[in-house]
């Protein structure tokens, strides 16, 4: 096929989408950032293992407890959200940075295929780092117990989802930052430590207005807050939280699509 | 044959800074230079021709359509930018594939096209290294490869042939005239006029944001010729050297410069000069002779005033 | 027949010694802290970083009106430390955005290379970027910090005013210390590592609050003060606690400071061997 047979329409978007998510796989995935990342995520193995190893004399938690510590406290709570702000907010920038932006932006495909792959490829990478941390967590903190594996397999796989919705709807606000500002960084910290950090545990309605006070009402078995955080923290239904969760992140991504779209990137040598 | 790119009254700005001001043009098939000084405005116009940028007044139109928002245009269009950004981590076979998978091309057709362009572009050995590891003229030839592969019927090349070798630079500009040959639109961009002259004799002479002329280079030499350039040299006898060289008809004006001992001279046929020059190297004893304002700079400022 | 060798050159190192300025780490610190003056959020986060310190003197100032109130709010060694702990956010703000670039987009554009081909060593280099980071993690802790105390000892001499109040500087300037110098090193680590700010800046956010997260699992999990070892933010915050001989949290409260001091140690050292490795003006690819 040459230019010559080609008819001169935009390529379908479902074909162009996914040959944009392949090659952003590929560029993604096997890097040592995500390496370092899955590093980080895989410390509750390593903290799991080490204490069904050596277990501390009168530990007061069961397995399946520090289990939902690890996924509320570690996973859905802080290191989701930062994993969200490092692939998602560089989405389109680390291609502007990178100036490779022009390689997709002179082919035959339309923004939104170029915006859908990146941001799909963004799940399969993070999915793929994540998921197997999590499995592996709960395997080593709740295999072999009394109470045995098969106890929470079904918060387990609830889990799954929440962790995919967390890092969905994390990932399209801040893809919409890093869309819509040059520097995103700053920003996405404020917002996930000042702004998520503090205003989840307000007291009265101002945790509705954050996505962890929802985030966190998806794991039913999370451990009990303390201090100020559990004189205060407010916690959703399941089904508000992923109806809130997910329309927070159709319309981010809509509004991301939007900016991309319209947007002229002046990449210059 | 319908042109296949037209600027009409294109002007473009950035913030307050005018880098493109009211140009007209169309191209149809056929190698064209794009010849200016470092900001002249040469990438700013390869970037509204492929629809990187928008034009703040005037249209920009690429095979037919508008050229900012028409990616199906990108079937027939090659753009090989300035910016020296690859797949780092990819190699050159994987790189081009990656691209040519884009314009819509199955991975057998894929690869097959990929290997005919990296062996076009003799990259054959290396094609299978990562990109990160290329040399400049490396990066740069698989940067031309990705913008042939498809064969598109338009080329834009930003600086094509920055940091080759002579060897690469003659083997990419016969390339670049057998795709003029072939029937392709090409628009190549440099500020060095005797790469172009090996392309091609079309240019297009960009100077602060203007499109200065639009024609045969040979007018442009004319043109050239017609500018006085300054020549410095400096000889062991330059009163003697100056006796002979006020006798040339092309002299405009002879200064010996009492501090440093070296003539300043302001000639218009520069070839005839430095040929009797040459004659006289010996007797006169010229021991060094230097053009001071031979650059593409002092020659836009000298058709920008007239 | 024998054949005498006449000459052969192997590869030679040189032998001359290079006379270096001393104190050359000077201009780059110099240039780097000039290019973030002239950054107006950079200015910014300093001057919401020192918004505390007037609320602080303002509380001191309030208890000079009303000295009842020093029972519920004291001028003591309490209000420093906790003026200090408090000011961690804006310094790892701080570190992210004046650190995390330092090396990295030195090492992306090849900038290394420029300062390389100058008489200067890769010491040299990385003394001038710890310099750097230094005194804008500085200028949101110790400087507040001291200006506190003294503002303080303006507003209530009859609390702060005797003599051996004048410990406290001290006191604020090896908290201020434990906070900055290991903060430093590992923000530098971050940027040389990785090859962008923005992946520099979120490293050592992951590192730092990735700590801070494990240290509260681990702490619920078992109870143990030994747990605050793994987090850095616990082991900053026992030393602090120690050098102002105020009470510990109920986390910490066990932790010898000696073994805090000496995690915090070995991650500034740590840190700096492997910046010394590390930066390296040319990479290979293989």
């Amino acid at each position: 096929m040459t230019s010559e047979t080609l008819s001169l329409a935009t390529r379908p978007l479902w074909p162009a989408t996914k040959d944009v998510l392949l090659i952003s796989i590929e560029r993604m995935l096997p890097r040592p950032r995500s390496f370092w990342v899955f590093l980080l995520l895989s410390l509750p193995v390593a903290f799991g293992a080490l204490l069904r190893i050596y277990p501390p004399p009168g530990l007061p938690l069961t397995g399946f407890e520090l289990y939902g510590m690890v996924i509320a406290l570690f996973f859905v709570r802080n290191l989701l959200p930062l994993v969200a702000l490092l692939f998602g907010s560089a989405l389109i920038s680390d291609a502007v940075d990178s100036k490779t932006l022009t390689y997709f932006l002179t082919r035959p495909i339309s923004r939104l295929s170029i915006f859908l792959g990146e941001f799909l490829a963004y799940l399969v990478t993070v999915l793929t780092l994540t998921v197997p941390c999590v499995v592996v967590t709960y395997l080593v903190l709740c295999a072999a117990t009394p109470q045995g594996a098969g106890f929470g397999a079904p918060d387990l796989v609830q889990d799954l989802a929440a962790c995919a919705l967390t890092l969905f709807t994390y990932g399209a606000v801040f893809a919409l930052l890093g869309v819509s500002l040059k520097r995103p960084l700053i920003p996405g910290l404020l917002f996930l430590f000042v702004w998520e950090g503090f205003v989840a545990n307000f007291p009265g309605d101002a945790p509705n207005y954050t996505l962890t006070a929802y985030a966190r009402s998806l794991i039913r078995h999370r451990p009990a807050e303390e201090g100020l955080a559990e004189l205060f923290s407010k916690f959703f239904g399941v089904g508000e939280s992923v109806l809130v969760l997910g329309f927070v992140g159709v319309v981010s991504l809509a509004l991301a699509i939007w900016i991309f779209s319209r947007r002229e990137y002046v990449i210059s040598s | 044959m319908t042109p296949r790119v037209v600027f009409k009254k294109a002007s473009r700005w950035y913030g307050p800074v005018m880098a493109l001001n009211d140009v007209s043009f169309e191209l149809g098939p056929g190698v064209y230079g794009l010849l200016g000084p470092n900001g002249a405005g040469k990438s700013s116009l390869l970037k509204l021709a492929c629809g990187q940028l928008r034009p703040s007044q005037g249209t920009v139109e690429l095979l037919g359509r508008p050229a900012f928002g028409s990616p199906e245009v990108f079937h027939s269009v090659g753009l090989c930018s300035d910016t020296d950004a690859l797949f780092e981590d990819f190699t050159g076979f994987q790189f081009v594939c990656a691209l040519l998978s884009l314009n819509g091309f199955g991975s057998i057709q894929a690869s097959r096209l990929a290997t005919e362009v990296i062996e076009t572009v003799d990259l054959k050995d290396a094609m299978h290294r990562k990109v990160g590891g290329y040399s400049k003229g490396m990066r740069q030839r698989i940067k031309l490869a990705q913008a042939l592969a498809h064969k598109p019927e338009v080329l834009f090349l930003d600086e094509p042939l920055t940091g080759m070798d002579p060897q690469n630079r003659k083997r990419i500009s016969d390339l670049m005239k057998r795709l003029g040959d072939e029937g392709r639109t090409v628009l190549v961009s440099t500020h060095i006029l005797h790469e172009l002259e090996q392309v091609t004799r079309r240019v297009l002479l960009i100077h602060n944001g203007r499109v200065l002329a639009e024609g045969d280079l040979g007018e442009i030499r004319d043109l050239l010729d017609r500018h006085p350039r300054s020549v410095r040299l400096r000889a062991r006898d330059p009163r003697g050297l100056a006796r002979e060289l006020v006798l040339l008809p092309d002299l405009v004006s002879l200064t010996l410069e009492d501090a440093s001992g070296h003539l300043l001279a302001e000639i218009r046929k520069p070839d005839a000069f430095f040929a009797r020059v040459q004659e006289l190297s010996v007797a006169c004893g010229v021991e060094e002779m230097w053009v001071t304002d031979e650059n593409l700079e002092s020659v836009f400022s000298y058709l920008v005033s007239k | 027949m024998s054949s005498s060798q006449i000459y052969e050159q192997h590869y030679r190192r040189l032998d001359a010694s290079i006379p270096l300025r001393a104190q050359r780490w000077i201009p780059i610190a110099r240039e780097g802290l000039k290019a973030l003056f002239s950054l107006r959020a950079y200015l910014a986060l300093i001057s919401i970083a020192w918004l505390p310190v007037f609320v602080r003197l303002v509380q001191v100032y309030f208890t000079t009106r009303f000295p009842e109130a020093r029972r519920v709010v004291p001028v003591d060694d309490k209000l420093f430390f906790d003026f200090l702990a408090q000011q961690l956010p804006w310094m790892l703000l701080m570190s992210a955005y004046a650190g995390a670039g330092l090396i990295a987009n030195d090492m992306r554009t090849g900038g290394l290379l420029l300062y390389l081909s100058r008489p200067l060593t890769l010491v040299d280099y990385i003394f001038g970027k710890v310099m750097i980071l230094f005194v804008s993690l500085s200028m949101v802790t110790m400087v507040p910090g001291l200006v506190l105390f003294f503002g303080a000892r303006s507003l209530a001499p009859d609390v702060l005013g005797a003599a051996s109040h004048l410990l406290l500087v001290p006191k604020i300037v090896a908290m201020a210390l434990a906070l900055v110098l290991p903060t430093t090193a590992l923000v530098l680590v971050m940027s040389a590592l990785a090859r962008s700010a923005r992946f520099a800046g979120l490293g050592f956010f992951f590192v730092f609050v990735g700590s801070t997260v494990a240290h509260a699992i681990a702490w619920r999990a078992t109870r143990s003060a030994y747990a605050g070892l793994i987090s850095i933010q616990a082991t900053m915050r026992r030393v602090g606690e120690a050098i102002f001989g105020v009470k510990p949290t109920r986390m910490t409260a066990d932790l010898p400071p000696e073994y805090a001091f000496a995690v915090l140690a070995l991650l500034f050292l740590g840190c700096l061997f492997v910046l010394k490795t590390r930066v390296r003006a040319v990479e290979i690819v293989k």
